[in-house]
């Protein structure tokens, strides 16, 4: 008898630890291949592959972790030893998070922000990243106008500022100057949605400088009520029916136990 | 273009340097994330003029081939509960506000019942479809997506990120009830992912 209640104690303990963390409990991070010497990567996060063959300028979908923390290695695509970046990321309940691979791949090393997901109607959000390693510090501004953002250097990221939704010609200058390093015209913002403006690749030599602009976060909903039941009587009469039976035979093992006890 | 003239004095918001950290080290602490302003300050500029060139709309019809689908979708938002909302008339389909309209770099979100209170709804067989099949949805224009991937979860352990988060690629997610039927309703969710076909 102790050692069917022992069995009994073991189930109920394992379904405990069993229960699912609910979905307000997760963080989403989605990881940037921005590293422009690096080859195509795989990622594990905590030991399971997460990312298969990112190349050059790949942007993954936001993954749903467990808050908390988690590690990230990233590997040569196909290979599972060296890995040319292992860290630790830390991550909170309902936040999102971009974590790029930046730097050449002698320097190679993890940037993580957090992104901002809650947007304005009529309005974005905008920040701009610098990873282009070998690029000096910028300024962003309106086509001839003002920096809106100023001094930006390698592997920082800028804090973000609020534009009404609508498209902009902008340009990248050397921080205080007013020479051109590159024309981005047509810049397109939504309203309600916030976006980063990643600068990455190499002025001198391939892959080419370039501008990413991507939307950030995201607006969670819990999942919908798609269901009333109409389909779902005969599944419960089984599973009464299974229960019913189950406690038949553990009634039966406790009767026969007590007989030869 | 004057506008742009008021842009008086350049704003140099504040540069928050990362906690980056080398990737051979061993005793480092947890890499922390830049963290966010409460306030993100108003930029001055103003946008220029650009014509739409893409087919982006608000889905009204949807269209599985394989199973026999073709129904009105209704605009919904989030519920009281801040579940995502559902059609009004089970046989029709509900497409989430907040998500991407069609066409768009983003995720399409479509809810449809598996059953009422007497019998199968519009999705109950959702959960036959498979990787290759087609989904259009349409309102005057049409758009075609592909199937990728068909999952189910219970229902609060959905991938949030991949159905809510940003994407850098157009998509569409069909959701559904699935598995079990509980005190608190249907215990899984059936999950169709699908990619535009361009």
């Amino acid at each position: 008898m102790k050692r069917l209640l022992s069995i009994i104690t073991a189930a109920f303990l394992f379904m405990l630890l069993a229960i699912p963390a609910s979905a307000a409990d997760d963080a989403m991070v989605r990881i940037i291949h921005a590293s422009p010497d690096a080859p195509a990567v795989d990622i594990l996060v905590d030991g399971e592959k997460a990312v298969s063959g990112a190349e050059f300028k790949a942007v993954t979908d936001y993954l749903t972790l467990p808050a908390g923390e988690h590690k990230v290695e990233v590997f040569a695509a196909g290979t599972t030893e060296n890995a040319v970046i292992t860290e630790t990321l830390n991550v909170e309940a309902g936040k999102f998070y971009t974590a790029a691979a930046i730097g050449q791949l002698d320097s190679i090393k993890l940037a993580v922000m957090e992104d901002n997901g809650a947007g304005e109607d009529g309005k974005s959000m905008v920040r701009v990243a610098h990873f282009s390693p070998d690029a000096p510090a910028v300024d962003v501004a309106p086509k001839g106008g003002d920096p809106l953002f100023s001094n930006l250097e390698f592997s920082n990221v800028s804090d973000y500022g609020t534009l009404d939704a609508g498209s902009y010609d902008l340009e990248i200058r050397p921080a205080g100057a007013t020479d051109v390093v590159k024309a981005l015209d047509g810049i397109a913002l939504e309203g309600g949605k916030n976006y980063t403006a990643l600068a990455i690749g190499l002025l001198e030599g391939e892959p080419a400088f370039d501008v990413l602009l991507i939307a950030d976060g995201g607006d969670t909903a819990a999942m919908p009520d798609t269901g009333l039941g109409g389909t779902a009587e005969a599944s419960n009469i089984n599973m009464w029916l299974l229960a019913a039976g189950g406690a038949a035979l553990l009634l039966a093992g406790y009767v026969f136990r007590r007989k030869t006890a | 273009m004057p506008d742009m003239c008021f842009a008086a004095r350049p704003r140099n918001l504040l540069i928050a340097p990362l906690l980056i950290l080398s990737g051979c080290a061993v005793q480092e602490p947890p890499l922390k994330s830049a963290p966010l302003n409460d306030r993100a300050p108003v930029l001055k500029a103003v946008p220029v003029l650009q014509e739409q060139e893409q087919t982006v709309f608000i889905p009204r019809r949807l269209l599985i081939p394989r199973l026999d689908i073709d129904t009105k979708i209704e605009a919904v938002g989030k519920d009281e509960k801040g579940r995502i909302g559902v059609p009004k008339d089970s046989d029709q389909v509900a497409w989430y506000q907040p998500g991407a309209k069609a066409g768009e770099t983003g995720n399409v979100i479509l809810s449809g019942h598996r059953d009422d209170e007497v019998g199968p709804a519009v999705f109950y067989e959702l959960g036959s479809l498979r990787p290759g099949d087609e989904v259009v949805v349409s309102a005057g224009e049409q758009l075609r997506y592909v199937v990728t991937d068909i999952a189910r979860y219970p229902v609060d352990e959905v991938p949030t990120g991949a159905i809510f988060g940003a994407t850098v690629s157009k998509r569409l997610t069909l959701i559904t009830c699935d598995g079990a039927y509980g005190k608190e309703g249907y215990e899984e969710r059936l999950i169709v992912f699908a990619r535009q076909i361009e």
